[in-house]
């Protein structure tokens, strides 16, 4: 009899197992696929094969057609590697913001990080340092999230203890402090290009980014990646019970939360560093993903981000392809399918509870 | 037997309006002892004090002898489970993940849960009857069965001591009875529980102790024939009660008169 239960039981483990690695299979072919048409589709077309040789002369060292060499690994591979890092990276961490605050509308920008990295990188415009090295917009905006993240953080806490509701609140207001700090800068400025730049910048968007952005953000996004799953199962008890639950189970709340939230907001603002300001990637994947596979962070963190790479290079696959133009910027997209897509979400919920 | 948990002198206040003083308590492996006394009395906190989730003002607490506050969470979570008064679970986890979430406490950061662990969420499943909704979301559940999830969640952590915050508020007659009958099956097995419980009767019925709690302090502690008494229940409670019964044959029956 104890025999028996204990196959039983093993079997079912070995399932769980099984149906974990599959559901990350089935995303990795979904991010492999997205990929693939990213890199064939644009304002140049490239097909399978002539993609397929660029990649062969490359890897044996031969010469290759230059001009699609050109577009396919110095234009479109960067590219397509920051969407899918940038994509990944604001859907992991919207998905520990929603589970730490144990609330589905958290954002990651929800401690100031995104409107401090935003005042950062007007700043860097509209003083002209961004025109002096290509780094330096991504510096000061990296530099702007920072410091708000600590601001946020710092003003929050009393006594060693940071409530998430004091957290939250320390953010929006902090957040309302800065846009409007940005805003001024806005209406200061005169010269209508500069306008147009900041403008396009607070949109977000991929246009012109190259290996020196990739190498930005790759090492952070992929290490921050490994170190947020390594606290899945954290997660999985704060979000279920909230604070003092996850504590009775064992867990260190204050320190955990403090790892948590340094490494999702070091991730977005590096996001935000290397693309502007990109919203409902962060707020609607993770929402998507937690449809798809359920609540527990052990899947749900690998699956948004894998589910939040493929979005955001379709989205910037749009922005590249429909109009033929930079105009359409990837924010914009990015809001127009996310916006519609979470009142969809809204109203579903809204049903079944009434169920 | 050495004693598993002992308070000495403790007190406790939030935001200078003192909830426990003076609190002398000690609680033996085998024993299941009830906290009784009205709302506000301190019942809640003293059970947060022990699991550690908050620090005492003044004041001793030990588990097996050592300060409950120079332990990390996870060492005292291995010892210590308390079942909460309110469920506050969010995100739609199926029931078995939430038992396994027991667990935690014996796992390292990069362990997984294995056959062991499923097999002991299955148990703390079976003992507390709620198996049959081991698929289902938690948030779909009823008041009474998520109290017994957060049984079968305590039981998983394989604790020497269980706390429980009115384990029974939400069970209807033959849950409160079977919870209550378990928690007094484990005891007798060898850990020790520590409840608080509104029901005075359930109270008397399944604790082997009673501890009388009165805006903070302990007003008596006993058997519950010693306990339940017209004497000490009506100046705590404000109501008049009749106690019937004998002690020979059963435990005590408080009948509350009407005002």
């Amino acid at each position: 009899m104890r025999q028996e239960t204990a196959v039983e039981v093993e079997s079912f483990v070995v399932g769980q197992w099984t149906k974990r690695g599959s559901v990350i299979l089935g995303f990795s072919a979904v991010l492999i696929l997205s990929l693939v048409m990213a890199l064939v589709w644009g304002s140049v077309s490239v097909s399978l094969d002539e993609m397929a040789a660029v990649f062969w002369h490359r890897l044996i060292g031969e010469e290759a057609n230059r001009l699609q060499e050109a577009i396919l690994l110095q234009i479109r591979l960067p590219r397509v590697f920051i969407a899918a890092l940038v994509g990944g990276a604001l859907a992991m961490a919207g998905t520990v913001m929603q589970a730490l605050f144990r609330n589905p509308m958290a954002d990651p920008g929800i401690i100031g990080v995104s409107s401090g990295g935003a005042l950062g990188a007007v700043i860097a415009i509209f003083t002209g340092l961004a025109f002096l090295h290509p780094l330096l917009l991504p510096a000061l905006t990296l530099i702007g999230a920072t410091l708000s993240a600590f601001l946020v953080y710092a003003l929050a806490t009393r006594q060693g203890r940071t409530p998430v509701t004091t957290l939250l609140l320390a953010g929006i207001a902090v957040s309302s402090f800065f846009t409007a700090l940005t805003s001024l800068l806005l209406s200061l400025t005169q010269n209508i290009l500069v306008l147009r730049e900041l403008l396009f910048w607070l949109m977000g968007g991929l246009d012109g980014r190259g290996w020196h952005h990739v190498r930005i953000v790759f090492l952070p996004v992929v290490l921050g990646g490994f170190g947020l799953i390594a606290f899945a199962r954290e997660l999985n008890l704060l979000a279920a019970g909230g604070e003092e639950e996850a504590a009775s189970l064992g867990v260190e709340v204050e320190w955990t939360k403090r790892i948590l939230l340094l490494v999702a907001s070091l991730i977005t603002g590096l996001a935000v560093a290397v693309s502007g300001v990109i919203g409902f990637v962060g707020l609607v994947i993770p929402h998507l993903t937690r449809l798809l596979v359920g609540p527990d962070h052990r899947i749900l963190l690998p699956a948004s981000f894998l589910c939040g790479a493929a979005f955001l290079i379709l989205a910037d696959l749009v922005t590249r392809t429909v109009f033929q133009s930079e105009e359409l910027r990837l924010g914009v997209v990015t809001a127009f399918v996310g916006a519609p897509f979470f009142l969809y979400l809204l109203w579903q919920r809204e049903r079944s509870s009434r169920l | 037997m050495k004693e598993l948990v002992g308070l000495q002198d403790v007190k406790m206040s939030f935001d200078g309006r003192v909830v426990l003083e003076g609190v002398d308590l000690t609680i033996q492996p085998g024993e299941l002892v009830g906290l009784i006394g009205p709302n506000g009395a301190g019942k809640s906190t003293l059970l947060r004090l022990i699991a550690k989730l908050i620090p005492p003002d003044q004041g001793a607490i030990t588990l097996e002898g050592r300060e409950v506050q120079s332990l990390n969470h996870r060492s005292v979570a291995q010892k210590v489970a308390l079942v909460p008064q309110q469920a506050q679970l969010a995100f739609s986890f199926p029931v078995r993940e939430v038992v396994l979430m027991g667990r935690h406490p014996h796992l390292s950061r990069f362990q997984s849960e294995g056959v062991e662990d499923y097999r002991i969420a299955q148990e703390s499943m079976v003992a507390t009857e709620t198996e049959q909704f081991a698929e289902r979301p938690v948030t779909e559940l009823s008041g009474g069965e998520r109290q017994r999830v957060l049984l079968a969640r305590a039981l998983a952590q394989k604790p020497r001591l269980l706390l429980l915050d009115e384990p029974t508020a939400h069970l209807d007659l033959k849950y409160q009875l079977r919870a209550l009958g378990l928690v007094r099956r484990l005891a007798s097995q060898g850990i020790a529980a520590l409840a608080a419980i509104h029901d005075l009767n359930l109270a008397g019925r399944f604790c082997n102790r009673l501890i009388l709690l009165d805006r903070g302090k302990i007003r008596v502690v006993g058997m519950p024939w010693e306990v339940l008494t017209e004497a000490h229940l009506e100046p705590v409670y404000g109501v008049h009660v009749r106690v019937q019964g004998d002690p020979n044959l059963g435990p005590p029956l408080v009948v509350p008169e009407e005002e």
